[in-house]
Formats: C-alpha cells, sequence, structure tokens
C-alpha cells in the first residue's frame, strides 16, 4: 500500500461488503418479535451507520490496509450500528420509558455506547472509595438486561419456545465461553 | 419472512422423510443425489431465507415446531436456561464440535456422505452450522454470504 492509504479502494470495498452484511446483520436481528417489522428500516440505518464510521476511519492509513480485514472490521462494526440504531425505534423507545429511572442510562451506555468493563466501572462508581469490579459491572449489566427482557414481555425474561425478547449487550456476550 | 423450497429440492426432501420412515430413521441417499444435496446444504447454511424455507419445511414434514435454542457459537449470559430441542423431530442432535468447525473451515465436503441424509431432516443441526458460518465468518463462506444478501435484499425490494 502506497502512502495514500485505503481511500483509493474504498468505495469498490464498500459495495462489495454490502451484500455480505445485509445477510450477516439480517441473520443477528432477525426473530426478535418486537422490532421485527423494522428489521429492514433498522439494518439500513446500521449500514450507513457504519459507512460514515468506515469513511471516517480512511484517516488512519493503516486501520484497514487489505480488504479482508477491512470487511470483518465492517461487519463488526455494522453489528455495532445495529444495536445502536434499535434505541431510535418507537417501539424500542417505548419500553425503555417503562424501566426503572436508574436503569434507562445504564441500557444506553450497554447498547448505544457500548463502553468497556473499565469505563462502566467509572460510570457505576459512586465515590471514589467505591471499588467497582470486572465481574460487578457484568452482573449489574446482566440485572439490567433481565430488567429490559421484563418490561418487555411481561413476565419471564431472556428467551421462550419461540425466540429470545432482545439482544444481549455485547458486554454480556461471551461470558461464559467454554 | 415466508419463502418456499425449490421443486426439485421439495421432491427430493419428501422423497427421504418416506425412506426416513421406512428405514426407521435410517435413510439413505442415491450417489445421483449427492451433489445436489451438498449443494443445497451449503445453500441452507449461508442463508437466511434458504433456512428459513427449509425449517419450515421441516416442521410441517413432522408436524413440530422447532424451539428457540441458544447457539453454542455466541454464547452469553443466558447458557444455563438453554431449552431443550422439541423431540417431535427425529433427527435433533447438532453435529459434534470439531465436524462442524471442520464445515465452517473447509465447507460441507467435511460432511460424509452417510451424515448428509440425517442432517438434512435435522433443523437443529442444520441451524447450528448456520449460526457457527454467520458468527465467525470464516473466509471460504463469504461468497456465498454474499449471494444470500443479494438474494435477501432483492426480495426486501420487491416486498417493501
Amino acid at each position: 500500500m502506497n502512502g495514500e492509504g485505503w481511500s483509493g479502494h474504498f468505495r469498490a470495498w464498500v459495495e462489495r461488503t454490502r451484500p455480505v452484511a445485509w445477510e450477516f446483520l439480517n441473520y443477528r436481528l432477525r426473530g426478535f418479535p418486537l422490532f421485527a417489522a423494522e428489521l429492514t428500516t433498522v439494518m439500513d440505518r446500521a449500514l450507513e451507520s457504519a459507512i460514515r464510521v468506515a469513511e471516517d476511519r480512511q484517516r488512519f492509513i493503516w486501520h484497514s490496509p487489505e480488504y479482508s480485514s477491512f470487511l470483518k472490521w465492517f461487519l463488526q462494526e455494522s453489528w455495532r450500528c445495529g444495536l445502536r440504531e434499535l434505541f431510535t425505534l418507537d417501539v424500542v423507545v417505548r419500553e425503555v420509558e417503562r424501566l426503572p429511572e436508574v436503569e434507562r442510562s445504564l441500557t444506553h451506555w450497554l447498547y448505544v455506547d457500548q463502553f468497556p468493563d473499565y469505563q462502566l466501572s467509572a460510570l457505576l462508581r459512586k465515590h471514589p472509595r467505591e471499588t467497582v469490579t470486572r465481574e460487578d459491572v457484568r452482573r449489574r449489566a446482566l440485572q439490567n438486561y433481565r430488567v429490559l427482557c421484563h418490561v418487555i414481555r411481561g413476565d419471564g425474561w431472556g428467551y421462550d419456545d419461540d425466540h429470545m425478547t432482545f439482544p444481549q449487550p455485547p458486554i454480556l456476550i461471551g461470558l461464559t465461553q467454554r | 419472512m415466508s419463502n418456499s423450497l425449490p421443486a426439485p429440492i421439495e421432491e427430493l426432501l419428501s422423497s427421504l422423510l418416506k425412506r426416513n420412515t421406512k428405514t426407521n430413521g435410517s435413510p439413505g441417499l442415491e450417489p445421483s443425489e449427492l451433489a445436489s444435496v451438498r449443494e443445497w446444504m451449503a445453500e441452507v447454511v449461508s442463508s437466511v431465507l434458504a433456512l428459513e424455507a427449509h425449517c419450515e419445511w421441516l416442521e410441517n414434514a413432522f408436524g413440530a415446531k422447532l424451539r428457540f435454542t441458544r447457539s453454542r457459537w455466541d454464547e452469553g449470559a443466558l447458557e444455563d436456561d438453554v431449552l431443550q430441542p422439541n423431540p417431535a423431530f427425529p433427527h435433533r442432535e447438532r453435529l459434534d464440535r470439531e465436524t462442524a468447525l471442520d464445515v465452517a473451515e473447509v465447507g460441507v465436503g467435511a460432511i460424509a456422505d452417510d451424515e448428509l441424509p440425517q442432517l438434512l431432516l435435522n433443523p437443529y443441526a442444520l441451524r447450528d452450522l448456520a449460526d457457527l458460518i454467520h458468527f465467525t465468518l470464516p473466509d471460504i463462506w463469504l461468497d456465498r454470504l454474499g449471494q444470500a444478501g443479494r438474494k435477501l435484499r432483492d426480495r426486501q425490494v420487491l416486498s417493501a
């Protein structure tokens, strides 16, 4: 790659990646009744958001020097954007409004900001002497997810025979990998 | 999104279902059927549309509902609550982990000929492979995922 970075390939790479991202996002976001009717909208918005982020990343010339790394990065970014876009849908906003006030911001930090453990720890700490460990953060995230699912379903949480209630926040995914 | 199977696949599955009953759950395939079965299986595990059509067909054929089960490739905090597959499906075990990973790495050629017929009638194993491919995005599957995405997009544009 020369000094101009990967900008010269950018448009072609985005167009080549778009169909893969469409299948990937559809697979990950389908099967949630709460927003099933707006799945196409979410995917369109997620892809456009991911493209905007990718446009920004062109400033970093070694960010994605090869197509294969760009593709994998873009798919993960589109998933991140998809989760974020869910919280712009009226059907989801209405559910968030029903959450206890103390949970609303945390829900956004988990899904919209997708903060990692150490930043959530800083946000959850109430005073300088308090220690909020990684385990505390994840316990709190799981509690938040359960409350969100309870609000959406009215009973139980997580999933039932037919479907999952809502995508898990990224911080909880992979927690119990064997 | 309701969709239907290609006619030759539907015929093949109907025939396989009869053989499954006659052989008490151990149907075989004719050598002439293998290539088209492998091709269809590759499509099923890389395409939301094909997977849904195939699973809907199996649900109708067995008069059973495919229960939600958590994916072992995307494990999370809900692991303790994993639901059991619906026993109304005669074939419901997932492929062993190593074989599934082989499929992700080298394609459906990693599945032995004599495992193919049961796998075609097993919605849980097919969905498990689809999960693996969609969550881990192996290089050899990317072209197929792209083809599937184009079909999906065309369909959604048409139905909009």
